[in-house]
């Protein structure tokens, strides 16, 4: 049995030492520069341990709570807009047989444009004078005179819906996937007990999709966490900073600043934040039996 | 034992093609003709450098030196020659640089004096206004051939201007006259427009209403004094022009308020001058036959947004030297000349003066008058953290998020703090 052990690690040794040095490695050196004063381009600011000071300046730094909050009013709202529409595509894509393939195709349009792509596309088409959805709206009488990228709800607003638009499929997708691979047998028996169409969905199917659902909101959560592109290409962060998401912050440290001791922390702590909802959930797949 | 059989032939015929393929990669790098210098120029594709790029062949066949272009926004090209020329790599051997970017990467070394290389290789500059080498010059070192000098001036519809029998602005307050009338005409969708979006667009516009307006973004030891009385009356006078411009000016940046006035939309606003390429190119533009440039309001300075070709100090003497032929081919008054059909604000004192020109390019008179206006924003490390705090508060105040005094004090708070940590203060 030892033995088996040790061929064990030696089979899965070259795969582990890629692992850690391709993720270990960073994470650590993060964790490390996160603790000094270091800005990668300016030769004035001298590269020195600060300890946890970095972690003090981003508590009481105005910007990164409003950022932080803003990230998660637009996961929040994006995911579960997302999931709700995702399961209703997935359930209409369960229910039909003919021409699902071509459905299917044209859902994985969205997900496989660059998200800068999307961005930019949506700017122009939420742009006031000249954007095709602002004149839609308009037409529609519910768009007066603000702009839309203008108005610091409205923008929000827009950043989220762009986000549906390009992840619903993939929630309806793998939720598509979970449905496809209930049993069924349980159904079969709900029908012959007499189970209305919502009975079943509620004490059977829906149930049954947990582990699916855990792992559609797990990537997305991770995903939606981490926008930068989309928020980049619309808004830059404007109106003032009603649209900075924590990760734009972070870019603008790294890539305007170079200040990578700060922006090291601020991943630190985003990241962080990130691994316990993705633990919490992990929890709930695990009692749910999908772990 | 017999699973090993299978598999050693697969694995000797793995490392056979990767043998052969390392050999091929050596041989394509060493092959003769890879002798050749190589220089790599890093830019951002705008008209005239596009037509300098169409025209680099030439160049080649001239001297033998290959020229690779990359071209990547903006935002990109400011960051990878940073990256650059931290990483000592020397990727690529000339730059695109503005005054503004001269602080950072001079700061890291990263950008080769040009005039040594002048002296040897018996390049005369004087050609180049004095005022320009000094803007492409870090402390007293010449470090950029000025390429374009790309000039905020204010563009204006000539035919609406008659029609309305509308003077050009020299003030402000004609300047916002002159919006409110061409407003209300209804001939445009807009009197005016501004690079309103949280850009650094929004910045270069500005930086003209504060100077315009008695301001300036530092005192005279240095220190940031973004908050004064005289910014306070600019940002309010920039706000007040917000009902003249289109609703959704303050998202635009270069790109769409340059795209409204040469569609037509617009009746007068403050533009770049490398948008001329696209003003008198009948594919793009709409307005051709019935728009001018004039100085911008006011007697203050100007922004001066011009760029010009620096070299990467990390390249290979060769490389050093076959760019500098480059950049000085690049900036030649022939080039100039060449390439002032498309709009390109030339650097050369022989073009700019040049009467059979002045006479062809009706925009040159309005060039050579905001010229002596121009200057260069700041030239020191920390341009770009500067200019994303102060572009996020001023869209905060034209947009109503912030009041304005409490959005410029923020600003100066920002500005101090960063000063401070880069010792600049």
């Amino acid at each position: 049995m030892m033995r088996r052990t040790k061929k064990g690690w030696l089979f899965i040794a070259p795969a582990l030492i890629l692992l850690i040095s391709i993720v270990g490695y960073p994470i650590v050196y993060l964790l490390v520069t996160s603790t000094y004063q270091y800005n990668y381009i300016n030769p004035a600011v001298p590269r020195e341990f600060v300890g946890l000071s970095n972690y003090g300046r981003l508590i009481q730094d105005s910007r990164f709570l409003q950022t932080s909050l803003n990230t998660a009013i637009f996961t929040s709202s994006a995911i579960v807009i997302e999931f709700i529409l995702g399961l209703l595509l997935a359930t209409l894509l369960f229910k039909v047989s003919r021409g699902r393939r071509t459905y299917i195709a044209l859902l994985l349009i969205p997900m496989l444009m660059m998200p800068i792509a999307v961005g930019l596309t949506w700017r122009f088409m939420y742009n006031h004078e000249y954007g095709i959805f602002s004149y839609l709206l308009r037409e529609a009488g519910l768009l007066g005179e603000t702009a839309l990228l203008v108005n610091p709800h409205t923008a929000l607003l827009c950043i989220i819906f762009t986000d549906i638009w390009e992840w619903t499929p993939l929630m309806a997708l793998i939720l598509f996937a979970g449905l496809m691979a209930l049993p069924l047998e349980p159904f079969e028996k709900a029908k012959i007990d007499g189970a209305s169409g919502w009975q079943t969905f509620r004490h059977l199917t829906f149930p049954l999709l947990i582990p699916s659902v855990m792992v559609a909101l797990l990537i997305r959560i991770a995903d939606a966490a981490r926008v930068l592109d989309i928020v980049y290409r619309i808004t830059g962060g404007g109106p003032g900073i009603a649209t900075e998401t924590a990760h734009l912050f972070s870019y603008k440290i790294f890539f305007k600043s170079f200040n990578v001791g700060y922006g090291s922390a601020q991943i630190v702590i985003l990241l962080a934040i990130i691994l316990v909802v993705c633990v919490i959930l992990f929890k709930v797949l695990e009692r749910t039996g999908g772990g | 034992m017999k699973e090993m059989r299978g598999v050693a032939p697969i694995m000797i015929g793995l490392v056979i093609i990767l043998a052969i393929v390392v050999a091929a990669g050596v041989w394509y790098a060493t092959r003769p003709s890879a002798k050749k210098v190589e220089i790599n120029f890093l830019i951002s594709p705008v008209p005239s450098i596009e037509k300098l790029v169409d025209t680099i062949p030439e160049f080649e066949a001239e001297t033998g030196i290959d020229v690779t272009v990359t071209k990547v926004s903006y935002d990109d090209m400011c960051e990878k020659a940073a990256l650059d020329v931290k990483s000592k790599t020397g990727t690529y051997t000339v730059f695109w640089v503005e005054p503004a970017h001269l602080g950072r990467l001079v700061g890291l070394e990263g950008l080769e004096p040009l005039e040594p290389l002048a002296e040897r290789l018996d390049v005369d500059l004087t050609d180049f206004p004095q005022s320009y080498l000094n803007n492409f010059s870090y402390e007293g070192v010449l470090y950029a051939f000025p390429f374009e000098s790309c000039l905020m001036v204010m563009a204006y519809r000539t035919d609406l201007f008659d029609e309305l029998d509308l003077s050009v602005p020299t003030t402000w307050e004609d300047y916002k006259e002159a919006a409110i009338a061409l407003d209300e005409s209804g001939k445009v969708s807009s009197g005016t427009s501004i690079m309103g979006a949280r850009h650094e667009a929004l910045f270069c516009e500005y930086c003209n209403f504060l100077w315009g307006f008695g301001g300036s973004l530092f005192d005279e030891t240095g220190y940031p004094s973004i908050n004064t009385p005289e910014a306070v009356e600019a940002l309010e006078f920039l706000k007040s022009l917000l009902p003249y411009a289109p609703a959704g000016t303050l998202t635009y940046t270069w790109t769409e308020s340059g795209t409204a006035f040469i569609v037509g939309d617009i009746g007068t606003e403050i533009i770049f001058s490398d948008w001329t390429a696209d003003m008198v190119n009948p594919e793009t533009s709409g307005v051709i036959g019935k728009w001018a440039y004039a100085p911008i309001p006011g007697t203050g300075p100007t922004f001066f947004g011009g760029y010009g070709w620096a070299i990467n100090a990390y390249a290979s003497d060769e490389e050093k030297e076959a760019a500098f032929r480059f950049a000085n081919w690049a900036t030649s008054a022939e080039m100039q000349r060449r390439l002032i059909e498309l709009g390109l604000t030339p650097t050369r004192i022989s073009v700019m003066e040049d009467p059979e020109l002045i006479a062809e390019y009706f925009y040159l008179s309005a060039y050579a008058e905001t010229m002596d206006r121009a200057q260069p924003v700041m030239k020191i490390p920390v341009y770009f953290e500067l200019m994303d705090s102060i572009t996020m508060h001023l869209n905060a105040a034209l947009s109503g998020i912030e009041d304005i005094q409490s959005a410029l004090n923020s600003a100066q708070s920002e500005w101090e703090e960063i000063m401070s940590a880069a010792d600049l203060i």
